[in-house]
């Protein structure tokens, strides 16, 4: 793979290459990628990829425009209402920001266990599908070795899951004051190679670390015994959140005391105390299925840019899954 | 419909329509300002103003979403518009600016004034410092946010309660002694800096500027005490006047291979005490030989600059951009270096490179020496999106809420495994903060009166006890020691609309205050009904070394981004260094500030 980029190509991207460089931004071109659900997530996540310059990307949507896509579907105008989402003014619009990359849009039905399809891709990100979906398609990704990332945005509130199955790379970072070890540094994820070198030009000490990690697929989620390990007061700081999206995307329940039970089952498999408070799963269902554009925008910027972080090697992607609280603005990461 | 249920939903029915009347005002159209105004527009708010003095740049598409490839060269605030107002689905009003916030003229108090709400989404200190005061002065709240690369930021000001922009000290560039620039460089940014700064800018660029540095008292600058180095320093620096004046020989770029790469050296080398413990530097050769090598490279060879020249590709390069110099030197008369003029970076690139290779330093390539060079920011939509989708939630809590500063919180992205923002309570304000400890107001004045009539109409409005300094910014107009001014006009001082003129009790009873200037044609003065605190009483800091300890300890684990100068050439901005050590940094200072808050005044 040469890392030589075109004079174009240099000067469009010069920004972003000072972040990722070359060989970076020469990964994230020989991307071929599928979105699932143009919804507003998935509007941004669009938005950032083209930007960034990604291989190819292939859009799958089948609904039509509604009001509510004005909330955060900028691609869209009041003609497009009740129109196919995936016009050719559409796509036109997402191309013109960047031609260089290769879009396309399918509407035709799409089951989620067809291998032959899938396999045209290196990473599927798939926004709010039902939880049959989700698992059906990461068993596809598994068997296929794909990347998967899952979103789900309701209101100020937002949940991404990511399988990326095996990830073993090198990074380099300023060595801190205690340094890093061989050994596992978290239930999934473990260092496997460390070399110290002093680094001329910044006269600091770094380490150029391997780091695998290790990913689980959705269903194996709810079973994970990760948070089980943790000290009580780490216990006490899990978010609820956490548990009411698991709850309410395997069961659908949008019933607040449906859901709380649900939730409280969730809770106690990861050996978490009950939630009693009411107002959470008030708030929750009360904003259900509601995108609006500050949240999507902080969803999709962080999935684009965690799929970057995979796909450049510049920056360990997470490990397996974040939420949003927008309303006390927290965003955990979960290692599940 | 469902685009104004679903708000309504979740940002309650009040708060929806409060927004939806609402007029705020955006500084800035770049990187965080593109993805802003997308998100304030489908938010919904009534009125947003845009002021962005830029045109587009072809750099600026890889992440301001709003422009194509056709607008380059256009105003970004107007084509942001253009381009939103396809999507402005609550039918916001727009209304974009081509112009400098700066301006008076055109954004007086009072329109500043007119807004519920400003956004700053700018890329320079100097803006932000700016659009703080004026925010202290409206007591108006600001939307504060930047970015460098993966990381960003995102924080409310709300003005005398919380801390300002100001409150923090800004880091200031590095500098450089001047005798590792000119004798010892050790690093590559060394040379880049002396390949700019100094080889640069004294041949192409103003007359003398440099003679007066080295010449004058500034000995002590150079960081060396070696006279041999000092009278080398001198001498080479006379050399260059002279290599100067034959720019418009042919012989011109031989003049400089053979003074600059070989004799300066060889003087060099003759100080052997500058030798002791470094490696030598090696003159490089430049004759037949090596001509011959030159003549066989081709630009193809050359590439598009990502990849390290050689040291004879290098010299190629540094021939053909002085040639081309050369030519523009006899139209222009003087050449400012600009990152993206490929003449004067191919010269600094070539010129560095080479000093390089003399003393033994890594070479680079001309995409890094460029980053170097030109001050480049690095920039990426994910994160622009990401922060500016932040500060518009943010915005939600901050808009028109009496208690914005314990319901919103500061946002920095992380890196940690665990999270990706770490967020917390808004910090109080730095009671040594110059911005805000001090009292503002506005006076509104005939600037045709005398400083005799203002200083008359001030102590006698504010009862001051004896006497009173009155100066702009830095440059002191009138106290008790410097009475030169006493019967000049106001407007001959540059007291004008718009200037921030401070006011400093000399007995050090009252607090010092700092007016916004208005005008009149009628001879008034009309002094606002102001009462002007007492000066807060200095605090005694108990545990100043403990203090000094946790600051040492920050400085040790900081990454040191350089800057060379002040200004910087991006649309997003600005942390001059790596972000998580500026968030431990700030997080430590102001945990102190919020010590000294809560500590009992006497």
């Amino acid at each position: 793979m040469s890392s030589e980029l075109s004079a174009d190509e240099l000067a469009l991207y010069d920004r972003q290459l000072r972040v990722w460089g070359a060989e970076g931004q020469n990964r994230i071109k020989n991307a071929s990628v599928l979105l699932i659900n143009f919804n507003g997530v998935g509007t941004e996540i669009v938005k950032n990829l083209v930007l960034s310059g990604i291989g190819s990307l292939e859009i799958w949507d089948q609904a039509k425009v509604k009001e509510s896509d004005f909330n955060s579907q900028f691609f869209l105008t009041e003609e497009d209402l009740n129109e196919i989402k995936l016009n050719n003014n559409v796509k036109h619009r997402i191309s013109d920001m960047n031609p260089r990359v290769k879009i396309s849009v399918n509407t035709n039905e799409l089951e989620f266990d067809d291998a032959e399809y899938f396999k045209n891709f290196n990473l599927v990100i798939a926004n709010e599908i039902d939880y049959g979906q989700i698992i059906q398609l990461n068993r596809t990704t598994r068997a296929l070795n794909i990347a998967l990332y899952i979103t789900q945005v309701h209101g100020v509130f937002g949940f991404v899951f990511s399988d990326l199955i095996l990830d073993v790379s090198k990074y380099t970072e300023i060595k801190n004051p205690i340094g890093r070890s061989i050994g596992k540094i978290s239930s999934n994820q473990e260092i496997i190679e460390v070399k110290k070198f002093f680094d001329q030009e910044s006269e600091k000490v770094k380490e150029t670390f391997t780091l695998k990690s290790t990913y689980k697929q959705f269903e194996e989620i709810y079973q994970s015994e990760n948070l089980k390990s943790l000290t009580r007061r780490n216990k006490k700081r899990v978010n609820p959140l956490l548990s009411i999206f698991l709850a309410y995307i395997q069961s659908g329940l949008t019933s607040v005391e449906e859901l709380k039970i649900k939730t409280n089952e969730v809770q106690s498999s990861f050996g978490l105390n009950e939630i009693e408070d009411l107002k959470y799963f008030e708030k929750f269902i009360n904003q259900l299925k509601i995108e609006i554009s500050p949240v999507t925008a902080i969803i999709g910027g962080s999935v684009a840019q965690d799929i970057i972080n995979f796909l450049s090697k510049k920056v360990a992607p997470f490990n397996n899954v974040f939420i949003l609280d927008g309303e006390e603005y927290v965003m955990p990461i979960y290692e599940l | 419909m469902t685009r104004d249920y679903n708000l309504k939903t979740v940002l309650g029915e009040d708060k929806f329509n409060a927004i939806h009347k609402s007029k705020i005002l955006l500084v800035g159209a770049g990187g965080i300002g593109c993805e802003l105004l997308k998100d304030l527009v489908l938010l919904g708010f009534g009125e947003i103003h845009v002021v962005d003095l830029d045109t587009i740049d072809l750099s600026n598409l890889n992440r301001q979403f709003l422009f194509r490839h056709k607008d380059i060269k256009q105003p970004k605030s107007f084509i942001a518009i253009d381009a939103v107002s396809k999507f402005n689905f609550h039918n916001s009003k727009l209304i974009p600016y081509q112009a400098s916030i700066f301006e008076t003229d055109k954004f007086p108090l009072s329109w500043f004034n007119s807004f519920d709400l400003i956004f700053n989404a700018l890329d320079n200190a100097e803006a932000r410092s700016y659009i703080n005061k004026i925010g202290l002065f409206l007591n108006k709240n600001i939307m504060e946010t930047g970015t460098t690369g993966i990381n960003g930021y995102v924080q409310a000001t709300i003005p005398n309660l919380s801390s300002c922009y100001d409150c923090l000290p800004r880091e200031t560039p590095k500098t450089f002694p001047v005798c590792t620039i000119r004798s010892t460089p050790s690093q590559p940014i060394h040379c880049i800096h002396w390949a700019k700064n100094v080889l640069f800018n004294s041949l192409f660029g103003e007359d003398d500027s440099d003679e007066i540095k080295l010449t004058d008292k500034n000995i002590e600058q150079l960081g060396t005490d070696n006279e041999e180095e000092i009278k080398t320093l001198l001498a080479e620096n006379n050399e260059l006047i002279e290599l100067k004046n034959s720019i418009f020989d042919d012989s011109f770029v031989d003049k400089i291979i053979s003074k600059i790469f070989i004799k300066d050296i060889e003087n060099l080398l003759k100080i052997d005490e500058l030798w002791k413990l470094r490696k030598s530097p090696i003159p490089i050769k430049f004759d037949q030989n090596v001509q011959k090598k030159l003549d066989l490279i081709t630009q193809d060879q050359l590439g598009n600059g990502q990849k390290i020249w050689s040291i004879e590709e290098n010299l190629k390069v540094l021939i053909s951009s002085t040639k081309n110099l050369q030519a523009r030197y006899s139209i222009n008369k003087e050449i400012e270096f600009d990152k993206d003029d490929e003449d004067t970076l191919n010269f600094v690139v070539a010129s560095a490179n080479i000093r390089s290779y003399i003393f033994h330093i890594q070479l680079k390539s001309k995409f890094d020496i460029k980053s170097i060079a030109g001050n480049i920011i690095p920039a990426v939509a994910t994160t622009n999106a990401f922060i500016a989708g932040f500060s518009s939630l943010l915005s939600l809590k901050v808009f028109q809420n009496i208690d914005a500063f314990k319901d919103t919180k500061s946002i920095y992205t992380s890196q940690s495994k665990e999270r990706l923002i770490s967020s917390g309570q808004l910090s109080y304000k730095n009671p040594k903060c110059a911005s805000c400890s001090i009292t503002r107001s506005f006076i509104n004045i005939d600037n045709s009166l005398t400083v005799k009539e203002l200083i008359d109409s001030l102590i006698d409005k504010y009862q001051y006890e004896e006497e009173i300094a009155i100066s702009i910014g830095s440059k002191l107009l009138y106290d008790i020691d410097f009475d030169d001014n006493i019967d000049k006009k106001l407007i001959d001082l540059g007291i004008t609309y718009g200037v921030h003129l401070s006011i400093n009790d000399e007995t050090d009873l009252k607090n010092n205050v700092e007016f916004y200037i208005e005008l009149n044609d009628e001879g008034k003065i009309q002094l606002p009904d102001l009462i002007i605190p007492d000066k807060p009483k200095p605090i005694v800091e108990d545990k100043k070394d403990q203090n000094e300890q946790d600051d040492d300890n920050v400085e040790e684990e900081e990454e040191e981004l350089i800057i060379m100068e002040e200004e910087n050439d991006d649309d997003d901005l600005v942390i001059l260094e790596s972000i998580s050590s500026t968030v431990e940094k700030r997080k430590n200072e102001l945990e102190l500030i919020k010590e000294d808050a809560k500590k009992p005044k006497n």
